[in-house]
């Protein structure tokens, strides 16, 4: 029988082959396109089950076939891209099941706007939302490792990942969580493919310890590789699978639902506005602000500020009309700047959190003194009201420059490394030297309190030129992120854009535990293949948008 | 019901302690495990052990339930009961904690 009648006889949710519904799910916010063959729309775990028997058994008969878990598709590496069969999960699986005193279980098709709603009735969130909060779904943000812009004060997600549900690639389900000594002997006994799983796996992550310690990243956010340092807690002595699919793409078992921390956020915020127009003050701005502890230090460049200002009405119509006006009057000074041609290269949003509002300002004026002398323009927005247009600006920037953009794409590729705060001094520098030497239009925003840069440039997809400055400048730029001890993604992933640059950013040692990983985890290799591991500049060139 | 199952479950219930609750006791005091444990709950205890990941994640709980007595040598009592389970220094040493690492080279000393 043809695989697709299988799933259509198997599923008890949605399969169609339809070109239309395939054209859906053939983009992220990626520079890629790949056309599945197949859609499928799970309504359970059972079905979950079902689909990857089915696709296994295909695979096992010598067919070219896989299965990709999806979202919301707002990923911006193209890991949710196949031309096999893809699992989108928001259609049924999109269920918060519970909020606890202190966490949540949700499935992977909930739009975390949902998530939030049903989190904040109890005075809770996870604060480890991504700028996209507006349109992401809580798979993408778990099997990315997500960060955004409280990740500075609270972690990434797989701080906060305690427990999933997942299937594996027989079709078995489980639960990957935190097990104690005797549980881990109990797991290790069974002989199926989870008992392997743990068997294989304690085995490596023991005999490669060294290496895998000398790899942990030195930087406070990554999302590169399978994070092998974070299985085992040897503060509590537990052994958690669960960390080891948070940012693993669906490359070793789809997630059907997950459980995570949740915060209570502290009730007032105080934002310090820094206006650089000298980009050398940057390092120093940032070495004395973090010692107040700012719950997030984001920026913003001249470009993006532009770009908002231009497309202010678009921005505001989306807002309802009442908010629209009020913000639309908070952005006059805005408006008035790029008249007058006076738009400040960088603008640093630091804001600070704490019980009170008093206590809030007070910090953000400790923060202003702090900086005096190096005598910047800066301003304190006393409240979350007054801060909302410089969040606005950051959180749309990249909404923005895909939907207005013409005949220029917003293509992430150097989109998101990271390196220490404390090396912006010597890497900066170089940076601007090295992107210099290209005739790129980019726009800078960011987690600048992390060291976590997005940069996006604007590039004609219909240039053949184009592919070439993807394929040369990326690794150009990742050698001079590793050499100031950082990393290729902080909260994007790998996906098709950064796979094949694992090995120069992890090494060859580290890349053959990967591969193990993955092996033990997936042998038949059927789930997302090419991401995380496999993945070559082929890629990369044979997936390319045609053209915008 | 069956007679049998009852005698287990009594037997389970209140003649004998889970070996985690056993741990639990037995860690909450500074002494050797092999004074707080049932000679059957020491040897199962001794067994997992065998295993390296689990004498790492051993290592961990004992250096997590040394922290909370009160007493100045913490590390040394984790590292005393981790012996009694016959889990090496070598092992020790390879956790992926340093505060062993330094502790071992202190007892060693």
């Amino acid at each position: 029988m043809a695989l697709l009648d299988e799933l259509k006889k198997g599923i008890t949710g949605d399969v169609s082959d339809a070109s239309d519904e395939r054209a859906k799910y053939a983009h992220d916010t990626s520079l890629f396109e790949r056309t599945p063959s197949i859609v499928v729309y799970p309504k359970n775990a059972d079905d979950v089950s079902t689909l990857v028997r089915i696709v296994a058994k295909a695979k096992d008969a010598g067919e070219d076939v896989s299965v990709t878990a999806r979202a919301a598709g707002t990923c911006m590496s193209g890991g949710p891209l196949t031309r096999s069969v893809v699992a989108v999960f928001t259609k049924y699986l999109n269920n918060v099941r519970e909020v606890g005193a202190d966490y949540a279980v949700t499935e992977p098709g909930v739009y975390y706007r949902d998530f939030e709603k049903a989190t904040l009735e109890k005075g809770l969130i996870l604060p480890s939302y991504p700028a996209s909060r507006s349109l992401c779904a809580m798979g993408g943000i778990v099997n990315n490792n997500s960060g955004g812009e409280r990740t500075l004060e609270y972690g990434k997600t797989e701080k906060y990942v305690q427990e999933v549900e997942v299937v594996l690639s027989d079709g078995t389900q489980t639960t990957f969580k935190a097990l104690g000594p005797d549980e881990l002997v109990e797991k290790k006994k069974q002989q199926d493919l989870e008992g392997e799983i743990y068997r294989r796996m304690s085995d490596l992550l023991i005999s490669n310890r060294e290496l895998i310690e000398a790899h942990r990243p030195k930087v406070s956010k990554n999302s590169a590789g399978y994070a092998l340092w974070n299985v085992l807690d040897t503060e509590n002595g537990t052994f958690n699978l669960a960390k080891l699919i948070c940012g693993a793409q669906g490359t070793l078992a789809l997630m059907t639902s997950a459980k995570l921390g949740l915060v209570k956020p502290r009730a007032h915020r105080a934002m310090l506005v820094v206006f650089l127009s000298d980009l050398n003050v940057l390092p120093e701005v940032v070495r004395r602000v973090l010692p107040f502890h700012p719950e997030s230090f984001e920026s913003y460049d001249d470009h993006t500020l532009s770009l908002a200002v231009k497309f202010l009405p678009q921005m505001l119509s989306q807002m309802g009309l009442l908010r629209a006006i009020r913000l639309g009057f908070t952005f006059l000074p805005e408006v008035g700047l790029v008249l007058k041609g006076g738009v400040p290269k960088l603008v640093l949003m630091a804001e600070f959190a704490e019980d009170t509002i008093e206590a809030a300002d007070k910090k953000a004026m400790a923060a202003r003194d702090a900086l005096a002398d190096l005598k910047l323009p800066m301003q304190i927005e006393k409240n979350e009201t007054q801060a909302e247009k410089f969040w606005i600006v950051r959180r749309e920037s990249f909404a923005l420059l895909r939907k207005n953009l013409k005949g220029l794409y917003a293509a992430p590729f150097i989109d998101d490394f990271v390196v220490p705060p404390d090396t912006y001094p010597k890497f900066m520098p170089e940076l601007n030297a090295l992107l210099a030497k290209y005739d790129l239009i980019y726009t800078i925003a960011g987690h600048i309190g992390n060291g976590n840069f997005h940069i996006i440039p604007l590039m004609d997809l219909a240039k053949p030129e184009t592919k070439k400055v993807v394929l040369e400048l990326a690794p150009l730029v990742y050698d001079l992120v590793i050499k100031y001890g950082g990393t290729t993604t902080g909260e994007h992933n790998d996906g098709i854009i950064r796979t094949p640059y694992l090995g120069q950013l992890f090494g060859e040692e580290m890349t053959r535990l990967f591969r193990e990983t993955k092996h033990i985890f997936d042998p038949k290799n059927i789930f997302n293949p090419g991401k995380k591991v496999g993945g070559t500049f082929a890629d990369i060139e044979d997936s390319f948008l045609k053209k915008k | 019901m069956g007679q049998n199952e009852t005698q287990e479950g009594v037997g389970a219930g209140t003649q004998e302690k889970s070996l985690d609750a056993q741990f639990n006791e037995a860690t909450a005091v500074d002494k050797p495990l092999k004074d707080s444990l049932t000679p059957t709950a020491f040897e199962d205890l001794r067994k997992q052990c065998q295993d390296p990941m689990v004498a790492q994640m051993m290592m961990g709980r004992f250096f997590q339930k040394a922290d909370r007595l009160d007493v100045m040598h913490k590390q040394t009592v984790a590292i005393e009961w981790g012996r009694e389970m016959g889990i090496s220094s070598e092992t020790m040493r390879a956790s992926w904690m340093k505060q062993i690492d330094e502790a071992i080279n202190a007892s060693e000393k």
